[in-house]
């Protein structure tokens, strides 16, 4: 019998792929956590005095979402993609009950515009100060028992948000120093950013969300140029504040035509890997299990939107088995969850994983 | 080496837009032109490309940059030939208009746009509103240009449900069935083209194309 840890401790064991009491769950709830208060999205991403980011609504919905759900690690604000494209001057639209989104991009138009630019001071910058101030809320109220991660976007995700991904994406096939200097600036962005949620309180890790670093937008090739090198710095980065970092890149990362980029990227010196969906996690255990802590695994578009709860549980039982023995695995959803997803089909994922991920397991029969 | 020899100058343009190749094509659409070649020769060859481009991708043989520097060889390319298509082209050869865009609330418009110029390459003349795009302006821009096909993307369960209101929205106004509907984008399948009463459904851009064709009652073109 193992002792009965808190939320922070099993995802800390879990991630450093350790055998934890439970197999944790991070629900990574960007937007979600709206639902679960009722408030609009405007009324926190930008519900402050002249438009800035409502840290203590962002705080109330984030410790809200834990308290009723009851997973062991939360991102420390809503989180939303216009951020850095806001504080250079790009527009975002904030619909009342969806996902905010980029409407112009900052430099979507004219990228010689960055030249110009200086990294940004996120205790001042845009919408930023409001976004601490709820990880500072959320950690002095949840901290000392739940994980709060860090979330932000990976290197080439977080410039395309400034530029565009399309453009950027040509950027990087056809006008090469463009893209090196957008995706440069989003990695001091980064490191910035990752160094001011500490300070905010962020205990867990670092979670690099990166839909656009993998082969789902780039080529292989792409992906070692522009992506990897920058995790490597911002793993160096993060792990000298004393943090571990968890990379998220979108693909099929165990079809054998993308698989040697999951061992460069765990050469970067990453501690986990979620794989987004239609990939093989039995696979992935077997393959990179006792070098990486695999996180993922609930299929989004096909279990949690749709449900109904059985069909979530099952999922969660069959992950269980393919990828928790001997540890190092954090259940998630396929990617981020957002408004509109029904509540209770996280809970039945949170739920699911505690009841059936007791170490040492008994999942067979 | 003895290959290229050989290769005529319609293969050469084929493999510049398969390859994605930026630096030769406007040279081998001059050379064409110069040797004879009518435009809509050249634009059989190079949709031909595009349909190879979108096949490989389906297959996973190429990744997403790859498809959009063959879409942009195409598009740059479609520019110069453009005029002379004008004036051989009679309006009848055109396979059929097309209404595009990603619904209201989504801004993943990657796909749609792999869509619309495979349509194009195809021989559909196509109207892409972009993304982020109202029930009514569907609609309105629809019957404005006389179009036989709206086209809809959407890659969030969150907004696909706006494809149900362009549809209800077509019946209100008495041209469903007149105006057909194809939906797409990773969300979306038959089972839920078939619930919301939309025409077809297509699971790639290369399929796209052949829902499209199938829609007008035409079979699709494959030369060479
Ligand atoms: C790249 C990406 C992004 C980019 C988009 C860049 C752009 N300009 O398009 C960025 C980073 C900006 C982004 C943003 C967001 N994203 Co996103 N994103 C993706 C990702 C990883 C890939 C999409 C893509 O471009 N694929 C490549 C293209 C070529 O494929 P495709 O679009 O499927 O198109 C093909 C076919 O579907 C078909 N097709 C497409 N349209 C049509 C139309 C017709 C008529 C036909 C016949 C066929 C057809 O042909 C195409 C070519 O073969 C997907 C994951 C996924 N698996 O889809 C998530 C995904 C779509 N995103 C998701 C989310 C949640 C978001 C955000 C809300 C995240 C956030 N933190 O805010 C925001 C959205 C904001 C908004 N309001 O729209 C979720 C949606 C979940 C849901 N609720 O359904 C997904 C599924 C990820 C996940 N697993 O959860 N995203
Ligand atoms: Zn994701």
């Amino acid at each position: 019998m193992i002792e009965k840890m808190t939320s922070l401790e099993r995802a800390r064991v879990a991630l450093n792929r350790g055998v934890p009491d439970v197999v944790p769950v991070f629900s990574r709830d960007l937007t979600f956590p709206l639902d679960v208060v009722n408030y609009t999205t405007p009324e926190v991403c930008r519900g402050g005095p002249n438009g800035a980011y409502n840290g203590e609504k962002s705080a109330r919905a984030v410790i809200a979402a834990q308290k009723e759900l009851g997973h062991d690690v939360c991102v420390g604000s809503i989180w939303d993609l216009g951020l850095s494209s806001d504080a250079y001057g790009g527009i975002t639209d904030f619909p009342e009950q969806g996902i905010p989104m980029v409407k112009v991009p900052a430099f979507g138009e004219r990228p010689e515009k960055i030249d110009e630019m200086s990294p940004l001071d996120f205790r001042k910058d845009g919408r930023y100060p409001g976004v601490l101030k709820s990880y500072e809320i959320v950690s002095k109220e949840i901290g000392n028992r739940v994980g709060i991660a860090v979330n932000i976007e990976g290197p080439v995700t977080e410039a395309s948000m400034m530029r565009g991904t399309e453009k950027l994406v040509f950027d990087m096939m056809i006008h090469p120093d463009i893209a090196k200097k957008i995706i440069d600036l989003a990695t001091t962005n980064i490191k910035g950013f990752i160094k001011d949620c500490i300070e905010g309180g962020a205990n867990w890790a670092v979670f690099l969300a990166s839909s656009n670093d993998g082969t789902e937008i780039l080529t292989p090739e792409l992906m070692r140029k522009y992506s990897l090198p920058n995790i490597t710095t911002i793993v160096e980065h993060a792990k000298k504040l004393g943090y571990p970092v968890v990379f998220h890149p979108h693909g099929i990362f165990t079809d054998p035509r993308n698989s040697q980029l999951v061992d460069e990227s765990i050469a970067t010196g990453i501690a986990g890997f979620q794989f987004a969906e239609k990939n093989d996690f039995k696979l992935a255990k077997e393959k990179w299990g006792s070098r990486v802590c695999i996180l993922g695994g609930v299929d989004i578009a096909t279990a949690i939107l749709p449900g109904p709860v059985s069909r979530i549980e099952d999922e969660v039982k069959l992950r269980l088995k393919e990828c928790a023995s001997g540890g190092g695995y954090i259940v998630m959803a396929s990617c981020s969850l957002h408004r509109k997803t029904p509540i209770p089909h996280v809970k039945a994922m949170v739920d699911a994983t505690h009841r059936y991920g007791v170490y040492p397991l008994h999942l067979d029969g | 080496m003895g290959q290229h020899f050989m290769q005529s100058v319609l293969e050469k343009i084929k493999d510049a837009v398969v390859n994605g190749d930026m630096e030769n094509y406007q040279t081998l659409i001059s050379d064409a032109l110069k040797q004879g070649h009518s435009a809509q020769k050249i634009l059989d060859s190079m949709s031909y490309a595009m349909a190879i481009v979108g096949e490989k991708y389906a297959e996973g043989d190429y990744y997403l940059p790859q498809v959009l520097v063959s879409a942009e060889v195409f598009t740059k390319a479609l520019e110069i030939i453009e005029p002379d298509l004008k004036k051989s082209i009679s309006a009848t050869s055109v396979k059929g208009k097309i209404v595009i865009g990603v619904v209201e609330g989504d801004i993943h418009d990657i796909g749609k746009k792999l869509v619309a110029t495979l349509l194009g390459a195809a021989g559909f003349e196509v109207y892409d509103l972009g993304k982020d795009v109202r029930i009514e302006q569907f609609v309105d821009t629809a019957i404005e240009k006389n179009a036989n096909i709206i086209g809809m993307s959407a890659l969030m369960t969150t907004t696909m449900g706006g494809m149900e209101k362009v549809v209800k929205l077509l019946e209100e106004k008495g041209m469903k069935g007149k105006i057909k509907t194809m939906i797409g984008g990773s969300p979306i399948t038959q089972e839920y083209a078939e619930k919301i009463g939309a025409d077809a459904y297509g699971e790639s851009a290369q399929k796209a194309v052949q829902v499209a064709s199938k829609l007008m009652g035409i079979g699709v073109l494959v030369n060479d």
